[in-house]
């Protein structure tokens, strides 16, 4: 049996008010990996997130982390059990400085030597950061926003990350950063959920992976099975209404 | 020159009860967007809950002014259960709308009580008399002002600038969603704010009594419409920017009327209005940076 | 119904006229004088309700400022309605010589003083037209404060604090519910029209609408503009039926109350805005004499003024707390709607 289950996602319907946008989803993720959540625009996977977190409502299905049950709890009280969260779209504070920004990350550590501890490892990560820690968010690039949002998910020293699109907008070298430090976090013990369009770079980095299609999971399976699968390409190009095996494609393109 | 100065200590003193004023309503319009008309109202019970101290009960001086502050807490936490907290998350307007009732609500209440007569709020013997420099007359109760304003706008700027709460409020009136996924108990601290801002009104409240020596049911009024302005100038949500704003408008109405012909003497409501004007048309998003998206 | 479906239009039309005007016609002549009063406030109440519904409810304009309106308008009309011998002889004001030496009737004066109302009102309102709701509403909340200044401080035009007198009573039933029909007549013709769906849509969703075309100052200046000046024409109302005019006259406390009638009307309707008129102006005239105090089995109830402003304070937390949307929502009263509330009650047959 391979390592743990950490974060378990049981039969979720879950969306905003009363519009549902999950439907009967289920996941997994397993200690010390890097899981990828994948699928075109607006399937559900940030809503996905948002349940994970305790932001969006939840209808019926629960969500377990380590065993216990977390539907139920707010936002912040998830975050006090190790879930970190990078949103969609960086969401970085951007009335606050670089640096304030890494100590909201690292609102819940108890101790001064902490925070300096861990941001020490964030500026290690990522220099830049460190270069621009007076400077005001809001007046950062797009990269370097993205940096500070995953420095600012990691000041907590999470046990899981939640990432929402990071390579959204990148430059390729930034892209490459963004990869190359969520392989960095997972090898020190972080355990990562990847939300992202770019399914080659997240299949790339991550054990497994999950593909959405309308609010629920369509296909899963380790990463290199799932690259390899012809169904993929043509879930996000939306030529078929299901991939269960069987394709029934639709419209004029062939094969 | 000599009635510059003297009208420049005035000012100052009036600039700091609108500095107290504003500092608080920009808080707690920053961290969950409302439009604090009941504000006023905080201010006149923190002046009242003094008012009682110093004259039902005869308590001394510094004993007055923790029961005006607290007064002032307790009216505003009261406030937020009933009328703010219920409503939290229904739209700005919504949240106006409520605080325009619950200001209407609790002055009609004072007004139905105690009347809206002037009470006195006579000065206490160390904060009497002035230092005379030449023509000039500084009243202690000025510099008593002056030393309470620098004091608790320094504590404040340190709070807000430098504590873990004083970022996690701030993080929370740009994007309160993203702040409580790093773990911020968002509760806890609007509530940590609320009674914050109503402290400054309280503290504005002690000032404001110490300056006129009366005080009545409707003084919050106008002073409420004021700290909005000054919120306005300052950037929404800047605390500093709130201070600021409340010694420029204060030390402005001042002069403006300092220098008014009689006849026209009746404008000087309009003072404030104008400077409004002018940043809407300048620069509405203030002369700092604001604190929300 | 088959009776109502028969008739053309313009026949209908006719009717409903007809029927309003006998209506107003009993009224005038056989409400005896308490009734009559309540009557006829409810009636500028409506007017007043279902203008600041236009803004506040369907613009989405916040307004609080419709005190500073009423006091431009009542003013301005008062200047051309009020007897020569009052306003050159006994206050003296230094007004031209063609508004001092006549005193003209009715229509033109509600007419001049709701269009004075309205351009002042939109000319103060244009620096925040475009900025967010709360600039708005700080700005309206100073129109109050603004005009009662300038009525205090320009004792030529206005006689100051002394205020304004003897004026004709010119306000009856056909003048105030006959413009309250109006209004409500061309408030539901508006609801329906591109104009107020217009509106109505940049209330919803400014960014929105701007995107389907909308331009945004255009219909904002329309909302603001038609609202005032009726704002205004229930302020020349109310003058002209008390006979007096100070520059307190229309203060926070009134501001306060119009609120209270469309939210617990519910913004956005029309028919709410006259439901919560209804409400309003009972509680109002009902609670009065409880206000003065009274004696209860033996014991003396002490006099509590501001106690329906403080009842309707609490009612609208309530209602904001309970049912937002007020008690008709956005939609409106309809025999329809009505109909099949009816046959859902009753049980199958």
């Amino acid at each position: 049996m391979s390592a743990e289950l950490l974060l378990e996602l049981e039969d979720i319907t879950a969306g905003y008010g009363k519009m549902m946008i999950l439907h009967g989803l289920s996941m997994r993720c397993r200690r010390g990996e890097i899981v990828t959540l994948l699928g075109a625009n607006g399937v559900g996977k940030t809503t996905t997130l948002r349940t994970i977190l305790g932001q969006a409502h939840l209808r019926s299905g629960g969500v377990k982390f380590n065993g216990a049950d977390i539907s139920r709890l707010p936002p912040h009280k998830t975050a006090e059990l190790g879930i970190s969260h990078s949103p969609e779209g960086r969401s970085i504070f951007g009335n606050l400085t670089v640096l304030e920004n890494l100590r909201a990350g690292g609102h819940l550590l108890k101790t001064r030597v902490e925070l300096k501890d861990h941001l020490g490892r964030v500026y290690s990560l990522f220099p830049r950061l460190k270069e621009r820690r007076g400077q005001i968010a809001g007046s950062l690039s797009g990269g370097e926003q993205q940096m500070l949002a995953m420095g600012r998910a990691l000041m907590s020293n999470p046990t899981l990350m939640l990432l929402d699109e990071p390579s959204l907008g990148l430059a390729p070298q930034l892209v490459k950063l963004v990869a190359d430090t969520l392989t960095e976090v997972n090898r020190t013990g972080t355990s990562v959920l990847l939300v992202e369009q770019n399914a080659r770079l997240a299949l790339e980095i991550a054990k497994y992976g999950y593909v959405m299609e309308k609010g629920t999971i369509a296909l899963e399976g380790d990463s290199q099975q799932l690259s390899a699968n012809e169904g993929i390409k043509r879930i996000y190009l939306g030529l078929v209404d299901r991939v269960d095996g069987k394709s029934t494609s639709r419209g004029g393109c062939s094969g | 020159m000599t009635y510059f100065l003297q009208q420049m200590l005035n000012g100052i003193s009036w600039g700091s009860i609108l500095a107290m004023l504003g500092a608080g309503y920009t808080m707690t319009f920053g961290i969950i967007g409302l439009v604090n008309f009941a504000h006023g109202e905080v201010f006149m019970a923190g002046a009242f809950a003094a008012y009682f101290a110093l004259y039902a009960a005869g308590l001394p001086f510094g004993v007055a002014v923790v029961i005006g502050i607290l007064g002032a807490v307790v009216v505003g936490l009261f406030v937020e259960r009933i009328a703010f907290k219920p409503v939290r998350g229904s739209g700005m307007i919504t949240l106006f709308i409520t605080s325009f009732a619950a200001s209407i609500g609790l002055r009609t209440l004072f007004v139905m009580l105690f009347t809206d007569k002037a009470k006195p709020f006579v000065l206490p013997d160390f904060l009497d008399g002035a230092y005379i420099l030449g023509d000039l007359w500084v009243f202690k109760r000025t510099i008593a002002i002056v030393v309470v304003l620098v004091v608790v706008g320094g504590l404040l700027m340190y709070l807000v600038k430098k504590t873990k709460t004083g970022i996690a409020m701030r993080a929370m009136s740009y994007d309160m969603q993203t702040a409580q996924s790093m773990g911020m108990n968002t509760e806890k601290i609007i509530i940590l704010t609320f009674m914050i801002a109503s402290a400054l009104a309280g503290v504005a409240a002690i000032m404001w009594g110490v300056s006129y020596g009366r005080i009545r049911s409707s003084m919050g009024m106008m002073p409420v419409v004021d700290a909005f302005i000054a919120s306005v100038i300052g950037g929404v949500g800047n605390v500093f920017g709130a201070i600021v704003g409340g010694l420029i408008l204060g030390i402005g109405e001042t002069l403006f009327v300092a220098y008014l012909p009689p006849e026209l003497i009746g404008l000087r409501t309009l003072f404030v209005w104008i400077v409004l004007f002018i940043i809407l048309i300048i620069k509405p998003s203030g002369l700092f940076r604001a604190n929300i998206k | 119904m088959r009776l109502k479906e028969g008739l053309t239009p313009v026949t209908r039309y006719v009717i409903g006229i007809g029927l309003l005007v006998l209506l107003l016609f009993a009224l005038d002549r056989f409400l005896p004088g308490f009734w009559l009063t309540l009557f006829l406030l409810f009636g500028i109440n409506t007017i007043l309700a279902v203008s600041l519904n236009i803004t506040n409810g369907w613009a989405n304009l916040f307004s609080i400022g419709h005190g500073g309106i009423m006091l431009a308008g009542g003013y301005a009309a008062a200047l051309f309605t009020l007897p020569v011998f009052f306003k050159a002889d006994i206050v003296g004001l230094h007004l031209p010589g063609w508004i001092l030496n006549v005193q003209i009737p009715f229509l033109p004066a509600l007419i001049i003083g709701g269009v004075i109302g309205s351009v002042v009102g939109i000319v103060l309102a244009l620096p925040a037209l475009r900025l967010r709701g709360l600039y708005f509403i700080l700005v309206t909340l100073g129109f109050n404060l603004i005009m009662v200044t300038i009525a205090e401080n320009l004792r030529n035009y206005t006689n100051g604090a002394m205020g304004l007198r003897q004026f004709p009573l010119y306000t009856n039933v056909w003048w105030v519910w006959g413009i309250a029909f109006l209004l409500i007549y061309i408030a539901w013709m508006l609801k329906k029209s591109f104009i107020g769906r217009a509106m109505i849509a940049l209330g919803r969703d400014q960014e929105l609408a701007e995107h389907m075309g909308i331009n945004l100052m255009r219909y904002k200046i329309y909302a603001f503009g038609l609202s005032t000046f009726f704002t205004a024409i229930g302020g020349i109302l109310w003058v002209h039926l008390i006979l007096n005019l100070f520059p307190n006259a229309f203060g926070l406390t009134l501001v306060f109350h119009v609120v209270v009638m469309i939210v617990i009307g519910g913004m956005g309707s029309i028919s709410g805005a006259v439901i919560g008129s209804a409400i309003v102006t009972s509680f109002t005239l009902v609670l009065a004499p409880v206000e003065e105090g009274f004696r209860l089995f033996g014991l003396q109830v002490p006099r509590m003024m501001g106690l329906t402003t403080l009842l309707f304070a609490a009612m609208l937390i309530v209602i904001l707390i309970l049912k937002p949307q007020g008690l008709m929502g956005e939609g409106e009263f309809s025999l329809q709607g009505l109909r099949r509330k009816l046959s859902r009650s009753k049980p199958a047959s």
